[in-house]
């Protein structure tokens, strides 16, 4: 008996044994050894020193009180190794994640869940464009392939001699890290200039839209230039640039941008073709749309945008030009950007890099300056394809489709491109393809290490040359003595015969284009000269906060654009206009400024319709009565705008969005410009748009609005800006646990100081996701420098280094970029 | 007797020691309980659990306290468990494992005893 129970303890011991073995294999993660909390000691950064094999000489990183890290290095090699290992040391998971999301390799990661995004991604050729980049850089610029290398390499010894351990990312999701290449480098440069690219997807929501609408409708709602923009063009004057126009040409400005370029002469495809492509033109937009994108990019209703502008010396008080620029990008947890000193022989510059890129992007050196923001002219076009099984029609023949066999988490895909690009979607006979100006070979690392290199404003313009094709930035640039802007990169140029006859290059389309015939191919890309620029600009001033480049008369019209609604820009025009001496104070209270310009010609108009109602009922009298005392500011603690936001969107649910549905747009179109609510309303207020009545639509809203705050909010003391408007601060993961956040966030859609929301007539209103992921402000004459970003150095959560600068961010404060104490001093030795 | 309990009892303290701050790994927790099987069933059991969660408990003092507990809060929210059951599941498994080790190994040797005492009825 005795024995049968020995017998029976042996058994379920052999039994529990088996399954806690098993469970302890699958918790893994939990190990106190091995798993998570080995990321627990790399949140302390210590001064110390690494031997690192692959140096030629010892390299110092100073960590400043504020994060940045200074790198000095004895030559070039050195200093790319280490920036690299020192990035990864920080950054590993992130740089990996990204540039696995770039490749479409995603899936690697997650399985199943990231076939979409990769398909996505894979469809658009980032990984093949990258691939392409690599072989053309290491062969026609084998010097700066080998800065890349030397990164690569420093990153890969950092992975060597650490594993990679310390990296919360990895352990989460039971994987090693990749050995760093210079393709992971490029393909993620690779994915910044598509977040960037305009075309992709607004050529097919523009087609959608007009399908659907018409032109009479189109251009009413998205005119080709935003309504009251034509005046703050980032390069002053009619559109003139380097003494040459459209007039020029034999061609008047006021008949080019009155015409309908959907029309079979300015596409080659007959209306009723293009009607007949609806299902195509959607199911295309919904192949490129990346589910797995980063937080907020990629959101084609124009949430991303940037501001920057330069003051010339003499509009500045010290005699000597400035430069600010706060580029909108999603606000990450750990940041896109890495704050760095880059300090060799031949080389000094300050600012941010992207983490996976060698060099510094946004920064300044001891004479010059730069930053960037996103131009919104087409970099990319579709192209409708005649198709004969797998092959497609090019002037008269037919030719086979390049095709490429992908496996994605076990399945099977097979992706086609044509002469004019990837395939990005079919049906029957047709298809749609995507001529991105990526396709040519984009140098933008090269230009971005020859603008470090820059010592005045001469060189830096030669170094824009090597920018691009993608994606095209408005470079806002500064030197001692200097001040301007360049439009660099590639912009493809469409030939049009207009129906008057004449001949004219223009950027890019507002439609799909006949991709059977060469005459509507791309012909090259705007000459660098005639780029949108301008330098030392007679009044002072320029700012390039994504609202038109150029005016009218620009020489290569831009057809093909999505410009934002130019609510910044009145902003900024407005500032640098009432201060003739501007000082490094007004830049810091610019870049701050949460006034919504579009709030201060909207409000009066609103509150004219509705102050003829009568019995309001209370809350209706109080929200009333915010709205008059307005000042078009947002703050958390101010219960105005919560009023405003209610009622615009109220006004769209009942006007725009419902006109939108009912023409089964509203899954494919973004927010109408808010111009052009305001141009209706006070131009047409009898517009279909506003429901043939501005005055009753907007009552209408204004009940509407108040009852739903009454309803969601309660009393009006609950009615503050910062308890509906807040931000996350997402982590690439997406894992609201290792995210920062939600935290109540002053600014508006339309604020410099912005905060993205969009207008919905929701609670809670979805979180702010996109903003300033840095600001700088630089004054090189006076060796004045300074910036913040929303973060720190570090991706481990609980590190010091994760979100140190985060607190100065939310209060508009600054760090000087250079002779702050240096916290932590670590030596790399060879 | 006493004095070989002792031993092996300290022999396997040590290895479930050295086993969870050189290895970490909880299925090598079965060896600490070999050397408990001259032991009886209820001590050998209780032993070989407590030497073993103890020892991989201890390996939170290699971390500071405060960042673990702010680590199993992010990955109990991760996971959907409470925080102290990230602190706790994988020092509890190694101490099971540890304890049925030592059950086994016991009921093995008690078996193997009986065996012999039943071949020699003197």
């Amino acid at each position: 008996m005795k024995r049968k129970f020995i017998a029976v303890l042996i058994v379920i011991s052999m039994v529990v044994i088996s399954i806690t073995s098993y469970a302890s294999i699958q918790l893994q993660t939990v190990n106190p050894e091995n798993g998570v909390f080995q990321s627990i000691n790399g949140a302390n950064i210590s001064s110390g020193t690494y031997i690192i094999p692959g140096l030629e000489n010892k390299v110092t990183v100073d960590i400043d009180t504020s994060g940045m890290a200074h790198i000095y290095a004895g030559n070039f090699h050195d200093l790319f190794y280490a920036q690299g290992y020192y990035t990864a040391s920080m950054r590993l998971f992130q740089m990996e994640l990204q540039s696995s999301i770039a490749a479409g390799n995603v899936s690697q990661f997650v399985g199943q869940a990231g076939v979409a995004s990769d398909l996505s991604l894979r469809t658009v050729g980032l990984n093949t464009d990258a691939s392409i980049l690599v072989a053309y850089m290491e062969k026609n610029y084998p010097q700066y392939y080998s800065y890349l290398q030397d990164y690569a390499s420093g990153v890969n010894a950092y992975i060597n001699q650490t594993g990679g351990n310390s990296h919360l990312g990895f352990k989460l999701l039971g994987i090693s890290p990749f050995k760093w290449t210079v393709f992971d480098s490029l393909v993620w440069q690779e994915y910044m200039a598509w977040s960037l690219a305009t075309g992709a997807c607004t050529v097919l929501q523009s087609d959608i839209f007009y399908n659907a609408m018409g032109f009479q409708n189109y251009s009413t709602i998205y005119p080709y230039y935003p309504y009251f923009t034509q005046n703050i063009t980032m390069v002053p004057g009619s559109g003139t640039v380097n003494g040459y126009n459209l007039t020029d040409q034999g061609i008047n400005p006021s008949y080019f941008w009155k015409l309908n370029f959907f029309q079979e002469w300015a596409t080659g495809i007959s209306n009723r073709t293009l009607h007949s492509l609806q299902p195509l033109l959607e199911r295309a937009y919904n192949n490129i749309k990346d589910p797995f994108a980063l937080p907020g990019s990629h959101d084609f209703g124009s949430s991303i945008g940037s501001n920057s502008w330069i003051i010339t010396s003499n509009y500045s008080s010290d005699g000597v030009p400035m430069m600010a620029n706060d580029p909108h990008l999603p606000l990450l947890a750990p940041s896109l950007w890495l704050p760095l000193q880059l300090d060799a022989p031949g080389i000094n510059v300050t600012g941010w890099g992207l983490a996976g890129l060698p060099g510094i992007l946004i920064g300044h050196t001891k004479t010059t300056s730069f930053g960037l923001t996103t131009p919104e002219g087409n970099s990319a076009n579709e192209y409708v394809e005649i198709l004969r099984g797998n092959d497609y029609l090019y002037n008269g023949k037919y030719y086979p489709m390049a095709q490429q066999n992908i496996t994605l988490a076990g399945e099977h895909f097979t992706l086609y491109s044509t002469n004019n690009g990837p395939l990005i979607g079919r049906s029957g006979n047709f298809g749609i393809s995507l001529n991105w100006d990526a396709r040519t070979p984009s140098l933008d690392a090269i230009a971005e290490i020859k603008l470090d290199e820059a010592t005045n404003y001469s060189q830096m313009l030669s170094a824009l040359k090597f920018w691009g094709p993608a994606p095209p930035q408005n470079f806002a640039l500064v030197s001692l003595h200097h001040a301007g802007y360049i439009t660099a990169g590639g912009y493809p140029l469409i030939n049009e015969t207009l129906p008057d006859g004449k001949n004219v290059s223009v950027v890019g389309s507002v439609s799909l284009l006949n991709g059977s015939m060469s005459k509507y191919e791309p012909k090259g890309f705007v000459p660098f000269n005639y780029l949108p620029q301008d330098v030392n600009p007679p009044r002072g001033y320029m700012f390039a906060p994504n609202q038109p480049t150029v005016g009218e008369n620009y020489p290569y019209p831009f057809v093909g654009s999505y410009w934002t609604t130019g609510g910044r820009a009145e902003t900024i025009y407005h500032f640098l206009k009432e201060h003739d001496k501007m000082t490094i104070k007004d830049m810091m209270d610019l870049q701050s400024n949460v006034t919504d310009y579009w709030a201060e010609q909207f409000t009066p108009l609103l509150m004219k319709a509705i102050s003829g109602m009568g019995n309001m009922n209370y809350s209706e009298r109080q929200a009333y009565a915010l709205l008059s005392s307005w000042n078009f500011t947002y703050w958390q603690d101010m219960k105005a705008p919560v009023v405003y936001y209610y009622f615009t969107a109220a006004l769209y649910n009942l006007s725009f969005y419902r006109i939108y549905s009912e023409h089964d747009l509203r899954p494919y179109e973004p927010n109408p410009y808010i111009n052009s609510a305001i141009y209706l309303a006070e131009n047409d207020p009898n517009s279909f748009w506003l429901n043939g009545n501005f005055t009753q639509l907007a009552r209408q809203s204004f009940a509407l609005a108040v009852g739903f705050m009454d309803y969601h909010l309660g009393n009006v003391s609950n009615w503050e800006w910062g308890n509906i408007h807040r931000l996350e601060i997402c982590s690439l993961t997406e894992l609201p646990q290792l995210s920062i956040g939600p935290i109540p966030i002053w600014g508006g859609r339309h604020t410099v100081s912005v905060g993205y929301t969009p207008r919905v007539l929701e609670y809670p209103i979805p979180y702010v996701l996109n903003g300033s992921s840095l600001r700088t402000i630089a004054r090189p004459g006076t060796g004045t420098f300074y910036g913040v970003f929303p973060g720190g150095p570090s991706e481990n959560i609980l590190s010091y280094w994760f979100d140190n600068q985060l607190p100065a961010w939310l209060n508009h404060e600054y760090y000087p970029m250079q002779g702050l104490p240096t916290e932590v001093r670590i030596v790399y030795e060879p | 007797m006493n004095l070989k309990l002792t031993a092996l009892a300290v022999i396997s303290i040590l290895s479930a020691i050295l086993i969870a701050f050189l290895t970490g790994d909880a299925i090598l927790a079965i060896i600490p309980g070999v050397f408990l099987f001259m032991m009886k069933f209820r001590y050998s059991i209780m032993l070989g659990f407590a030497e073993s969660f103890l020892s991989f408990m201890a390996i939170y003092l290699e971390y500071p306290l405060k960042d673990v507990s702010s680590l199993s809060s992010i990955i109990g929210g991760i996971i959907g468990l409470p925080s102290i059951l990230i602190i706790l599941i994988y020092p509890l498994l190694a101490g099971i494992i540890t304890a049925f080790s030592a059950l086994l190994f016991s009921g093995v040797y008690e078996l193997i005893k009986t065996g012999k005492s039943s071949q020699n009825p003197t």
